[in-house]
């Protein structure tokens, strides 16, 4: 085995050598030779030969001076990559002479290129590449499972989860996790943190190791031992400065003091949450930050044997097992499910539509290659024709065309990673959350982005390059004649590949824009969506109370009372309602169905998110400007209640035409009767799109028992001047109180189109890149078959045509090229409209007016390609022209 | 000068150099002379083919090179053997004594079947 590895070692350096001192080592060569032959001469002469003959015999023993040097040489066995050097020197002292076509080449190739690279950014970090766990194909969530309604549920309460923990045979570990926030006021300023309350075998579970220190251990879940946190990289570096003396140090967590004991790996993260700043014990005594957990997430992983299948067969043993050592209302089964599902719930159907639409841009940039490598390749026909004439090999010649075409290709690779970097900064800024949320990975370009990148653009390189080097060099000698060279290029066969290859980049450009122009139009429709309340003018505070700050929910009361009053006495503030958090709506209510009081419940209509649900205040109303339609408002006497506000759709859906005033409804057959009070016109809390959800509750906020509020804060002029003012305001009077967000209200809704603003700015850079680069072959198509067919223009024009008539000609060709690629271009739409269709609002995806603007725009843009091209057939001198002929 | 012309089998030269380069570091020329010396002059070593088989031998880490002045005060290559070369050495000895043992029953076998 060593002896093979310092074999390859010494063949590698001979070689390098070989290839890097080309020149010594052949001076040295002669010399040995040369040395050779002077010793061989001595010899001859002691043995007594006259002079002359003794340095004949020895030349002749020699046996071929050049024959011995290149035999010598091909010894070194570099011979191959010596050849192919001298063919990237030559193409690239072709491509100098050239810059204008390397230049176009190399920018198709890199926004192509880059373009896939972004995407392939995105989707590796979502979906591609291994979680960040030891053999995460093991590793499965144990949710509830409800065989009657068929509902999923996410928590297990931790008596059941220590019995899933402790069973070995069903499952090779297990441990709980539960999400929460906590204070953190160790900072410049007071921060709400998420954390996580996990079980210490989650590091063994999950088969990870913390990058610093220690992970927890179980004798941390001890009652009564020192509390323990293991902090993310992230938060390492941002609050300590990745200060490795932060171990051991002491951090106060919602007013518990806890050591650190270790950092987790950069990048670390449950794909189920966005973000954990540090993980803490989960007590065996069932407490996590000192507060009781009652129920957790349950994490496991598979026996090395088992299969999901075959474990959710034991799973099921033992869920009936345990149904039946504690009785429960409901049939209680659970549901294994892999990890990497999470995953795939991020893949939504707008990530395969970017997908499958850079894809399309990739071919545009094969083609477009394509196109300009024949041009190359058919006006150096003369240059090819002589090479092979003087006895290259068509391999040979073949090879150095793609070397040409894997040079540009390369620095179009290079230029498409620039490209992708500055694409992906540009996408983070908008990429929704949807799509990131769950993703075990930030996105980036990486490593496996470059390779990726590389040899994307080396199959570009060789796709694009090859079809035109077989065509370049399938010519005769006869293509050597000037009188014949005029013609040579122009055979039916490689006029029909250009003409296709425009049809086809055409045609992709096409579906490109109409798509783009289906999310520009359902885009506009959703922006000038009422949304049932006012958004302007409308700063959004949103506090978490953390329970270590506030005794209870009066204190809590008292606190945001007082802030509204500084809040208010702010100039230039008009007004302040407080919510129980989010815009306004607060909670979701996870229903499977919803009931009118005396009629059956019904679970048709219901969104799958649930209902929402807004705790607001009296002036809510005002603040908002939400118009009650009937019924009354809320007043301070509704504090507490059961009473409750409906919206128009919800009244409609549960009692018809019926006034809905002073009934009562429910949401799932264990929820509170509520009585409605009072009717108003169509909200749209969870955002524009009303497929997200029809119904709307309001219910009267003011019991207290939120620990997140927001406070909506009307001002008189822009909000985000009061932005410094309400922090001040919110420090001033509480300075361990943490905003956990300030930003505007119309920022905050437009969070919600977030999704349909991301496609609408991705699919306009993509078809905008695509029309360019189709715009780009029609062009370079006609012109240079006027610069070819100029001698026949010239007879024409010679013997009586107009040159209007030629140009017409001219432009037409381009015309009908653009209004084929047109129709195969909406064929191809048509073709993906179901695809296309949920990331729509109020538009049809095979909206004839979409689809005709963009036809119209794209025969335009096609026409001022043209335009140039048919020009010059007109101007085309034919006395000059024919006289050069 | 009627020498009886030593063909060589592919690979032997490798072999012969080898072992004449186990007697002490040498140039080329003096590489050809020491083989033709050891051979009792059955074999005559062709510059064709010599100067590519070191090559060879030298990209393989058999052998290493380096110039050095000769006894005339002249410089030459001169050619060493590595470790590797050393075990090569040993084990193509081996394998070509097999061979030729066994080619030598081949020609001396005179019938039946022992």
């Amino acid at each position: 085995m060593r002896r093979l590895v310092h074999r390859a070692i010494a063949e590698v350096r001979e070689r390098v050598r070989a290839l890097l001192f080309t020149g010594r080592e052949n001076r040295e060569l002669e010399e040995e030779l040369r040395f050779h032959v002077d010793r061989q001469i001595e010899e001859n002469l002691r043995s007594g030969l006259e002079p002359r003959e003794a340095r004949r015999q020895a030349y002749l023993r020699l046996g071929g001076r050049s024959r011995v040097r290149e035999a010598t040489r091909d010894a070194r066995g570099v011979r191959w990559i010596q050849a192919v050097a001298q063919d990237a020197r030559y193409g690239l002292r072709g491509i100098r002479k050239q810059p204008g076509f390397a230049l176009t080449l190399v920018l198709t190739i890199g926004l192509g290129v880059g373009a896939n690279a972004a995407m392939f950014g995105v989707v590796d970090a979502l979906l591609l590449r291994p979680l960040p766990y030891g053999e995460p194909d093991g590793l499965v969530d144990v949710r509830t499972f409800d065989p009657e309604s068929g509902s999923i549920g996410r928590y297990v309460t931790l008596e059941d989860a220590r019995e899933w923990t402790d069973r070995q045979d069903v499952l090779d570990g297990a441990f709980q996790h539960q999400r929460g926030s906590v204070l953190y006021a160790g900072g410049d300023e007071p921060l709400s943190i998420p954390v996580q309350i996990v079980a210490p075998s989650f590091e063994e579970v999950l088969r990870v190791r913390p990058a610093l220190g220690r992970g927890l251990e179980p004798a941390d879940a001890g009652v009564g031992a020192e509390p323990v946190a293991v902090l993310n990289d992230g938060f390492w570096r941002s609050a300590f400065g990745a200060d490795p003396e932060a171990l051991g140090r002491v951090i106060e967590l919602d007013g518990i003091r806890h050591r650190i004991v270790g950092v987790m790996p950069k990048g670390f993260k449950f794909p189920t949450y966005s973000h954990t700043e540090a993980w803490v014990a989960l007590r065996s005594d069932g407490t996590g930050l000192g507060q009781e957990l009652h129920r957790a997430e349950l994490t496991a992983r598979l026996r090395p044997e088992d299969t999901i299948e075959t474990a959710q067969a034991r799973a099921d043993a033992l869920a009936a097992a345990l149904g039946e050592t504690a009785p429960r209302e409901a049939p209680w089964t659970v549901r294994l499910s892999s990890f990497s599902d999470w995953r795939n719930s991020a893949a939504d159907r707008s990530l395969w539509f970017l997908t499958a639409a850079v894809g399309l841009i990739l071919l545009v940039a094969i083609l477009n290659a394509m196109n300009l490598l024949l041009v190359r390749g058919w006006s150096r026909t003369r240059e090819l024709a002589a090479r092979l004439a003087l006895g290259a090999s068509r391999t040979r010649v073949i090879g150095q065309l793609l070397t040409e075409g894997l040079v540009l290709s390369l620095a179009g690779g290079v230029a498409a990673v620039l490209f992708a970097l500055t694409a992906l900064r540009a996408m983070q800024g908008i990429m929704p959350p949807a799509i990131t949320f769950y993703s075990p990975y930030t996105v980036g370009v990486e490593q496996r982005t470059l390779w990726f990148t590389f040899l994307v653009a080396c199959t570009v390189g060789i796709v694009g390059g090859l079809l035109p080097a077989l065509f370049a060099t399938r010519i005769g000698v006869g293509a050597l004649s000037p009188a014949t060279s005029v013609h040579a290029a122009r055979t039916p066969a490689r006029s029909r590949l250009r003409r296709v290859i425009v049809v086809a980049e055409m045609a992709m450009s096409v579906a490109l824009l109409v798509g783009a122009g289906l999310f520009i139009n359902s885009f506009t429709r959703l922006v000038r969506v009422d949304p049932g309340f006012r958004l302007e003018d409308i700063a959004m505070l949103n506090l978490s109370l953390p329970a270590s700050e506030y005794e209870d929910g009066e204190s809590r009361m008292t606190f945001i009372r007082a802030l509204e009053g500084r809040l208010e006495a702010i100039p230039g503030v008009v007004g302040v309602t407080t919510g129980g958090g989010g815009l306004p709506a607060s909670t979701y209510v996870y229903g499977e169905s919803v009931q009118a009081e005396g009629a059956p419940p019904t679970a048709g209509g219901l969104p799958a998110g649930g209902i929402p649900l807004a705790a607001v205040s009296p002036d809510f109303f005002d603040l908002f400007d939400v118009e009650i339609l009937s019924g009354r408002r809320f007043g301070p006497a509704d504090a507490g209640t059961d009473n409750a506000i409906v919206d128009v759709d919800l009244a409609r859906h549960l009692w018809g035409e019926a006034s809905p005033l002073g009934r009562r409804f429910r949401i799932g057959e264990s929820g509170n009767w509520r009585t409605v009070v009072g009717v108003v016109g169509d909200l749209r809390l969870l955002g524009a799109d009303d497929r997200l959800g029809d119904f709307e509750i309001l219910h009267p906020a003011g019991s207290g028992a939120f620990s997140f509020a927001t406070l909506a804060v009307r001002s008189s002029g822009p909000p985000e001047a009061l932005f410094p003012a309400l922090r001040d305001a919110v420090h001033g009077l509480s300075p361990r109180q943490p905003i956990a967000d300030l930003r505007t209200a119309e920022a905050e809704y437009m969070d919600q189109i977030a999704m349909p603003r991301f496609l609408l700015v991705l699919m306009s850079m993509l078809a905008g890149l695509a029309i360019a680069l189709s715009t780009v072959g029609i062009y370079g198509v006609l012109a240079y078959g006027v610069a070819q067919r100029r001698y026949e223009l010239a007879v024409r024009i010679a013997v009586g045509a107009t040159p209007p008539e030629l140009s017409r000609k001219v432009l037409l060709e381009g015309l009908g090229l653009a209004a084929a690629g047109s129709t195969v271009g909406v064929a191809i739409a048509l073709a993906f409209s179901g695809a296309i269709r949920t990331l729509l609002y109020g538009v049809s995806p095979t909206d004839p007016v979409t689809i005709g603007i963009v036809v119209l725009g794209s025969l335009a843009v096609a026409a001022f390609a043209c335009w140039w091209p048919a020009r010059r057939a007109g101007r085309i001198d034919p006395v000059r022209m024919l006289n050069v002929g | 000068m009627t020498r009886q012309s030593g063909e060589l089998l592919q690979g032997t030269l490798e072999l012969l150099v080898l072992r004449a380069l186990s007697l002490e570091p040498m140039h080329g020329w003096g590489l050809a002379q020491r083989i033709e010396q050891m051979s009792r002059d059955v074999f005559q070593i062709s510059q064709g083919s010599l100067y590519p088989a070191l090559q060879r031998m030298k990209r393989k880490g058999w052998i290493r090179s380096d110039w050095r002045t000769t006894e005339n005060n002249r410089r030459a290559r001169y050619y060493a053997l590595t470790s590797a070369g050393a075990l090569q050495l040993e084990h193509e000895t081996t394998s070509w004594r097999r061979a030729s043992e066994a080619v030598e029953r081949v020609l001396a076998w005179e019938g039946g079947t022992e």
